[in-house]
C-alpha cells in the first residue's frame, strides 16, 4: 500500500519549539511504512537541522522574531524533509567529519549535527539565497535496500 | 517531549552521581553545562551521570559531556556515563562517543571504574 501525503509545520526561532518540532516528525513518521527503529534517528537529524538554524543562522535576532518552515512530504519510495529559512548561509563543505578524540581533548561542545544528519540520512542538500530564502532538502528512501535491488536489475 | 530534569546525588570517594530524565537537547543543555561547570569549580571532578530516564539526547546535549571530559580526566576525574536508554544509546553510537567514556550498566561498575583508576 502507497502512502503519500505532505504536511507541514512552521516554528519560530526558539529553542523551546524543538519539542514541537520532535512531535511534528515523530506523528507523520508514523504514518508512513519506514521501518519504526528509523523514527527516532530521523526526528534526530530534523532536531539537528532546526537547532542549527536556530542557533547559528538566527543568531543575530531575538528568539521567536524568525520563522522556519518544516515541510514533511512522503511517497511510495521516500521521506523528504525540507526545511526554509531567511538566516545567514553557511558553507557545508568546509564542515568535516569531527574527529570525537579530538573534540574531546579540545573541549569542543558543537559541530556534530551536520555529521549525523549525512549519517542518518540518505541525502543532505543545502540551497542558499542569504537573507531571503535557504532550503535544507534531507531524504531517507523508505526501503533503501528494494531500491538499490531494482537498481541494479535495470 | 521536552523539559530536562536533574537531580544530584554524592558516592563516597568523592563521587557525583548526577541523574537526568527528559529531554537534553540545544533548549535544555545549558541546564546540564551549568551542573558540571559548578561541580567543576568545586573541585569534583569524579562524574557519573546516570540516563537510563533520559527519554532523548541531540549533539547539543552529547556537547556538554564531550566538552567537559578533558577537563575531568586531566584533574584526575572521568565523566561515567551509567546505563544510557536505549534512544540515547543510539546517539552515542552514531557518535563513537563510547570510543571516549566509560560506559557502565550498574552504579557499583561506574563506582568501581574510580576505584581501579586510582
Amino acid at each position: 500500500m502507497s502512502i503519500e501525503f505532505i504536511e507541514e509545520l512552521e516554528v519560530s526561532n526558539e529553542t523551546g519549539n524543538l519539542a514541537c518540532v520532535r512531535d511534528f516528525i515523530f506523528d507523520n513518521l508514523r504514518k508512513t511504512m519506514l521501518s519504526t527503529s528509523e523514527h527516532g534517528k530521523i526526528v534526530l537529524a530534523v532536531d539537528e537541522a532546526v537547532s542549527n538554524i536556530m542557533r547559528h543562522a538566527y543568531e543575530d535576532f531575538n528568539k521567536g522574531t524568525r520563522t522556519i518552515q518544516i515541510v514533511f512530504k512522503c511517497d511510495s519510495e521516500k521521506i523528504t524533509l525540507t526545511l526554509k529559512d531567511s538566516g545567514k548561509e553557511f558553507d557545508p563543505t568546509v564542515v568535516k567529519t569531527p574527529d570525537i578524540y579530538e573534540h574531546a581533548k579540545l573541549g569542543k561542545r558543537y559541530g556534530l549535527g551536520l555529521f549525523l544528519m549525512r549519517r542518518i540520512m540518505d541525502e543532505v542538500k543545502f540551497v542558499f539565497r542569504a537573507g531571503i530564502e535557504n532550503m535544507l532538502t534531507m531524504v531517507k528512501y523508505v526501503n533503501p535496500h528494494q531500491d538499490k535491488h531494482a537498481e541494479e536489475e535495470k | 517531549m521536552s523539559g530536562l530534569k536533574i537531580r544530584k546525588r554524592e558516592l563516597d570517594g568523592d563521587i557525583i552521581l548526577i541523574k537526568a530524565s527528559g529531554f537534553l537537547d540545544a533548549h535544555t543543555f545549558e541546564e546540564m553545562e551549568k551542573e558540571i561547570e559548578d561541580l567543576f569549580r568545586q573541585r569534583i571532578f569524579k562524574i557519573i551521570v546516570r540516563l537510563d530516564e533520559l527519554d532523548y539526547i541531540s549533539s547539543a546535549g552529547a556537547g556538554v559531556f564531550i566538552g567537559a571530559v578533558g577537563t575531568a580526566t586531566a584533574n584526575g576525574g572521568n565523566i561515567v556515563l551509567l546505563n544510557p536508554s536505549s534512544n540515547v544509546k543510539e546517539v552515542f553510537d552514531l557518535l563513537g562517543l563510547s570510543q571516549i567514556f566509560p560506559i557502565v550498566f550498574q552504579e557499583d561498575e561506574a563506582v568501581s571504574y574510580f576505584a581501579e583508576v586510582n
